[in-house]
């Protein structure tokens, strides 16, 4: 294969890649038909609904808890996988289900 | 004494359209969700970097081992994770209590066993381990397409019979850290780690009579000049991803990992083309149902996955090294087709690929590392005879 065929290849593949991650992010970025969030004030702190979209990066899972996806993604390859780990399908941790942290240590929710 | 290699010029154009292209992306993961993907994202360019610019290969080190007891490429692993564990060992063992990181912990069972074995077979057949395939793709290889669209049907297909594979007997979880402390598994894993680096020294020198040294590099150009151009020594490589390996553990709280991404994007694309997950229990929950219905770029293998292609790309502009021109033959592509999906398929089982399990349980001081290293390198074995058989490599001389 000649070099000029694999630089034409290899654009194509990466425009397509590209395309395909713009339009993966832009479909999961769609605001909600409807606010779908619930805030829940404990004292000073507050966490969002499970499936609200500041769950990824506020709460319950923020960037700085222990479950969050930049902290620690809980993925097969991670340690904190299926077993014995805070973020396993069967421990309190699922995150669609309740907080990472226990109620009492949940952090500050970031506004908005 | 063996001649320079000839020395390219930098595609300027791949260069420049590559540094816009990483910063643009970083700086976007920066606004979009903060700074800690974006320097993430940048630590998996400098690994991408280090990778093409030192030529550092899990698949062709070992192939070269068994064949013809080529060792430095071996060795330079060997040194990568023993420096690796002096780092991570105190980090992991609660000597710095102020910095809270996890280890890249699995079970020692059959699963691992099993999934090590098939990554290694695949990891021949497919011309690329995990971050070697990313690391030739950003290189421009057009034949590693091939096994990256294969590695990531086999770990979507991992996915659905993984957890078939954890039902089978297993030890679970051992790390030498919780159970040795972290000075006492330090020590002992460096007494291991040095009984192997001199094996392969011996083999090597035996066969050889001689010794290539890790910092020997075919290159004419001064340091500043070849640190930015390439070509790197090993012992380059080594530093560059030592640095970027502790930077990620540091910033992501855990090992840098690879192969998880592949089943993110597969099931992605199945998804998307209409395929129904519904029913795999693995997406079902937990951090993978997260990862799914969120954004790729939400992910943080992903993300660092995009940054090792994007680094690899924009060394080899600087080399001029990108797209080379291969003969791909008929024998090669089936053998990228049924390596891809190996390599996939065991690094799903195996708990990671040669990073996120074989390097990363072994820096994390788990013991499903070590079994990755035996049960892959006898897949690797099997896989050099495979590559003979299939008409891929010429037969081995038998040398005394």
């Amino acid at each position: 294969m000649k070099r000029k065929h694999s630089k034409m290849i290899f654009g194509s593949a990466i425009s397509l890649a590209t395309l395909a991650v713009a339009i993966d992010h832009t479909r999961h970025s769609l605001p909600e038909p409807e606010p779908r969030r619930i805030e829940v004030t404990a004292g000073t702190q507050t966490r969002c609904a499970p499936d609200s979209p500041c769950v990824m990066y506020d709460q319950p899972c923020s960037l700085d808890s222990p479950c969050s996806m930049y902290n620690n993604p809980c993925a097969l390859e991670s340690p904190c996988s299926i077993d014995e780990n805070p973020c396993s399908i069967d421990s309190p941790c699922s995150l669609y289900d309740k907080p990472c942290v226990p109620e009492d240590s949940i952090p500050p929710c970031a506004q908005g | 004494m063996t001649e320079p290699v000839q020395q390219h010029k930098a595609n300027r154009g791949l260069v420049l359209l590559t540094t816009v292209g990483i910063l643009s992306l970083s700086l976007f993961l920066q606004l979009e969700f903060g700074l800690k993907p974006a320097l993430l994202f940048l630590a998996g360019t400098g690994l991408g970097i280090s990778l093409l610019h030192a030529a550092f290969s899990f698949s062709t080190a070992w192939r070269e081992f068994i064949r013809c007891r080529e060792g430095e490429g071996i060795r330079s692993q060997l040194l990568l994770f023993m420096l690796a564990s002096l780092l991570f060992f105190p980090l992991l063992g609660n000597f710095f209590p102020q910095i809270s990181v996890t280890g890249a912990l699995g079970p020692v069972g059959i699963s691992v066993l099993a999934g090590a074995f098939l990554f290694g077979i695949g990891m021949e057949l497919g011309n690329g381990c995990g971050s070697g395939t990313l690391r030739s793709i950003g290189g421009g290889h057009v034949n590693m397409l091939i096994t990256l669209i294969f590695f990531i049907i086999g770990s979507l297909i991992g996915t659905a019979h993984l957890q078939w594979w954890l039902e089978l007997p297993s030890l679970g979880k051992i790390s030498l850290i919780e159970s040795l402390g972290w000075l006492p598994a330090l020590l002992l894993q460096l007494v291991v780690l040095l009984a192997l680096y001199g094996l392969v020294r011996q083999a090597e020198k035996r066969r050889h009579g001689r010794l290539t040294t890790l910092n020997s590099c075919n290159s004419d150009r001064n340091v500043l000049h070849r640190m930015i151009f390439g070509p790197w020594p090993l012992s380059w490589g080594v530093a560059g991803l030592l640095f970027f390996s502790i930077i990620t553990l540091l910033i992501a709280g855990h090992p840098w990992s690879i192969t998880f991404a592949f089943g993110l994007w597969g099931a992605k694309i199945w998804t998307a083309l209409g395929g129904d997950i519904s029913t795999l229990s693995y997406w079902g929950s937990g951090y993978p149902a997260q990862a799914l219905s969120s954004s790729v770029l939400a992910d943080i293998t992903s993300v660092m996955n995009f940054g090792v292609i994007l680094g690899a790309t924009l060394a080899a502009g600087l080399a001029g090294s990108f797209a080379p021109a291969k003969e791909i033959r008929l024998n090669m592509i089936i053998n990228a087709v049924i390596g891809g999906l190996l390599l996939g398929y065991g690094a799903r089982l195996a708990f990671g690929c040669n990073i996120g399990g074989l390097y990363g349980g072994i820096a994390s001081g788990s013991v499903h590392g070590w079994l990755w290293l035996v049960a892959g390198f006898a897949g690797t074995i099997a896989g050099v005879y495979i590559r003979i058989l299939t008409g891929v490599d010429r037969p081995m001389r038998v040398r005394p």
